[in-house]
């Protein structure tokens, strides 16, 4: 018996390492950047590196829900356009009338509602419509982007009220309140998958629907929930983008779904469903922010961070395509 | 009381009748063993009652009262837990989650973990196995996985638990504690409907057995009262004359294609045989015998080891993908031509001339040309489709599968193999394919390879037959030979591999 248990934990350690792989590759990573640009460990670019990287976070944590369902939602950055100039708008139009304290509930609530439904229409088109993921969401993204469009007329407009910043700028014991709020939401879905029925449920419609199905399970709820959770998500990490910029404007996140989907990619999210997990997904937007950071101080020009993160894109498919196979 | 009762029972798929009014009975406390051949129903019948196939039709009773199972869910409230013939769980999840999905043991909202894998460890231990509890279900084996299957079935408080092919991937030792645990359930007032295609397993665990055949119910006996020879009868039906069969034919000197000591790993071993141009050789082997890897392998789709040699014209070849396999003239209808066969969304002519090779091949397809090409076939093979321009989708499955076989003879090929080549088409279609068989043989002069589990089918068209067991073909016989001589024969070697020595 201790025998057996010895074995179980040897095991353990290397489904944490096989799980894990991510982080000494960080840790290299870093330690790269320390010997090439000492510079880029100041503190100001450190606080602004995890402040950008946990708000795309909230994108990752319901951008990975809907991958591991076996779908995948292009919605999240229009989603989280959306949300900037809804916040913009609010103080904008009703920033003089109202208590601020209003005013932050409502950039909140009426985001998240927005996002919500967003993801309400994704998921009862993929589920119960049977619709394909990438075509709904895509669908989706141009509805979120046409009322961000709709609602300033296109304009970027600066937030009225100034003391907003400081959702994103405040910090307790030196780390940025983005990070906590997202340490906490992390852990919050950390606890729902792996401790919860719905958790396993979404675990289990991505590996394989039809036998869920047959367990009982009513799948096509579980996949609306997804796409649910991944609207609100995003609108939450919308209104702290516009925080952090200062301003609402329709194009603010566009192309953040790219960052969610590449972020999964390289932390271990199975695009065929059913396989990843949460935290690995969240190292994932911290190390490709981190390269977008650290391009700058390596004197690489910006526009060229694209290239990088495909590059990086490419190497992480490619091992997990090769570690499957050695399986 | 009765604790089940089925009441004419019908259901349909495009084209093809499943099952044809069956009435089926089952009483508390007792193992109700369902036997057919292939397609005879069983399946269906037991998908019905776990609610994948809502739109049946006929009556079912649960403890009297009438009941409508329209969905899964639906199943389990009734108390109906099934281990299907395909392992339905999630590979993705390990032993544990998969055993406790839909049915999570719970503290307040949290699932109770620790207790869930005492359960499990419990239970899997009750079957004196050590299967590794923190990997995925996909790495486990494949008897392993059975295993997982069978206690989330125990698990669930069901009235009636139905194992369909349950104990295929078990060894022997796995099969009797198996058969403890069905005994155990029964007594405690448990029905249990036992599917299996070793019907020695019927005289193991059965109370009572029923008989399937083509969708109908043959009839129903006590299991004490009945032998193998019976049930076997009742199965294969009454003996038909062979309709298409030729008695003597010539052969030419050489055969057209010989084969030596093919070998797939786990599947085939050194398996050899000639075929003859203008002859049907059929292979015959049991569900789950692996002889369509004889097809695979000949059409390049799986790889053989280096022992094997394959000659073609006496020439050796090497077919390593069904590119080079047309290329020498062999070509494969594959089962499940909806996967395997057929794009079924494009139109009869851009399927029948997917296959074409070499100088066939156009890098401009005219419409004229691809017209004519599948009118041609169309009409040689007496195609039903209103034009080449009809969606397959649209066909009926024997016309599907005229699509494939013309599909297969725009390649010129001399060798046509053919994997189970009328599943899901109804008896008369089966009929018109195998005239056509019969005449691609005969008149055009192609070596035909029929691997069937379809003993009446390969009774019917093959002019020699060879069986397959044990991953090898054990017995070449000559046509003299009865159905009841062969159907044993292939049972026989099963059973021989199950009392072989158990794997320690």
């Amino acid at each position: 018996m201790i025998t057996m248990e010895k074995t179980l934990n040897v095991q353990k350690v290397k489904l944490f390492l096989s799980t894990f792989t991510l982080v000494p590759i960080y840790g290299v990573f870093l330690l790269l950047l320390a010997f090439t640009t000492p510079d880029f460990f100041n503190a100001f670019n450190l606080r602004s590196t995890v402040t950008f990287a946990s708000i795309l976070g909230f994108l990752v944590i319901g951008e990975t829900l809907v991958i591991l369902t076996r779908g995948i939602d292009l919605s999240v950055g229009s989603i989280a356009s959306l949300s900037t100039v809804i916040t913009a708008a609010l103080m904008k139009f009703y920033g003089k009338e109202l208590n601020y304290e209003v005013i932050f509930f409502l950039c909140f609530a009426l985001s998240t509602l927005a996002g919500l439904g967003i993801g309400t229409i994704n998921g009862l088109f993929v589920s119960y419509l049977n619709v394909p993921p990438f075509i709904s969401t895509l669908s989706g993204l141009l509805i979120g982007s046409g009322f961000a469009y709709f609602i300033l007329r296109g304009v970027p407009t600066t937030l009225a009220i100034a003391s907003f910043r400081n959702i994103t700028r405040g910090r307790i014991l030196f780390m940025p309140i983005p990070f906590l709020v997202l340490l906490a939401v992390s852990i919050l879905f950390w606890y729902l998958l792996t401790r919860t029925s719905w958790g396993r449920y979404i675990y289990a419609v991505g590996g394989n629907e039809y036998a869920s199905f047959l367990s009982g399970i009513d799948t096509k709820k579980v996949v609306l929930s997804a796409y649910q959770v991944s609207g609100i998500l995003a609108a939450i990490g919308g209104v702290m983008l516009a925080a952090l910029s200062n301003a609402g404007f329709p194009r603010a996140a566009e192309g953040y779904e790219f960052r969610a989907i590449t972020a999964a990619v390289i932390g271990g999210v199975s695009l065929s469903g059913g396989e990843g997990n949460l935290f690995s997904a969240l190292l994932g937007i911290f190390i490709l922010t981190t390269l977008g950071k650290s391009i700058i101080f390596w004197q690489i020009s910006p526009f060229m961070e694209g290239i990088f993160i495909g590059g990086v894109l490419l190497a992480a498919m490619y091992a997990s395509v090769k570690g499957r196979k050695r399986r | 009381m009765r604790l089940l009762e089925m009441k004419g029972i019908k259901k349909f798929f495009p084209g093809v009748v499943a099952l044809n009014g069956v009435d089926f009975d089952l009483q508390k406390g007792e193992v109700h063993c369902l036997v057919g051949e292939n397609g005879a129903g069983k399946s269906t019948l037991v998908k019905i009652l776990s609610g994948a196939y809502p739109d049946y039709h006929g009556e079912i009773f649960l403890e009297g009262q009438l009941v409508r199972i329209d969905s899964p869910r639906t199943s389990r409230n009734l108390g109906i837990a099934a281990i299907q013939q395909h392992r339905d769980l999630v590979p993705t999840l390990n032993a544990v989650e998969n055993m406790f999905l839909g049915q999570e043991i719970k503290r307040g909202r949290t699932i109770f973990w620790r207790e869930e894998y005492s359960r499990a460890r419990e239970m899997i231990a009750a079957f004196a196995r050590n299967i590794d509890l923190n990997i995925p279900v996909s790495q486990l084996s494949v008897s392993d996985q059975e295993i997982v299957a069978i206690c989330k079935a125990l698990l669930s408080n069901c009235k009636i638990l139905i194992l369909d092919e349950t104990a295929a991937p078990l060894d022997r030792q796995e099969r009797l504690i198996l058969f403890q645990k069905i005994r155990e359930l029964a007594e405690k007032g448990l029905g249990i409907i036992y599917i299996s295609h070793d019907l020695e397993e019927i005289f193991e665990v059965g109370d009572r057995v029923s008989v399937l055949k083509d969708g109908q119910k043959v009839g129903t006996r006590e299991v004490s009262k009945t032998d193998l020879r019976e049930v076997v009868k009742m199965m294969i039906g009454v003996e038909q004359e062979s309709l298409i069969a030729r008695q003597g034919y010539a052969k030419s000197a050489q055969p057209l294609l010989r084969v030596k000591n093919l070998t797939v790993e786990g599947k085939l071993h050194d398996v050899s045989f000639d075929l003859w141009g203008g002859e049907i050789l059929g292979i015959y082997g049991l569900a789950g015998s692996g002889i369509e890897y004889i097809g695979y392998a000949l059409f390049g789709i799986v790889p053989t080891s280096r022992a094997s040699e394959i000659y073609l014209h006496e020439r050796k070849v090497h077919l390593s993908s069904p590119e080079k396999a047309l290329k020498m003239g062999i070509a494969l209808i594959p089962d499940d031509r909806r996967t395997k066969g057929l794009i079924s969304i494009r139109s009869v002519g851009q399927n029948i001339i997917l296959s074409l090779i070499n100088k066939q091949k156009r890098t401009i397809v005219s419409t004229s040309w691809l017209s004519n090409l599948s009118k041609e076939y169309i009409n040689a093979l007496r195609i039903k489709t209103p034009s080449h321009l009809q969606m397959v989708e649209y066909l009926s499955g024997g016309n599907q599968q005229k699509v494939l076989v013309a599909k297969m003879l725009a390649s010129n090929c001399d060798v046509l193999v053919l994997i189970e080549p009328t599943e899901g088409i109804d008896v008369g279609t089966r009929y018109e394919l195998y005239r056509l068989f019969r005449n691609l043989a005969e008149d055009v002069q192609k070596g035909i390879i029929l691997i069937s589990t379809d003993l009446d089918q390969i009774l019917t068209l093959s002019d020699r037959v060879l069986i397959f067991s044990k991953h090898r073909l054990q017995e070449c016989l000559p046509q003299q030979f009865t159905k009841q001589e062969i159907f044993e024969i292939a049972l026989s070697s099963t059973q021989n591999s199950l009392t072989s020595p158990a794997k320690g």
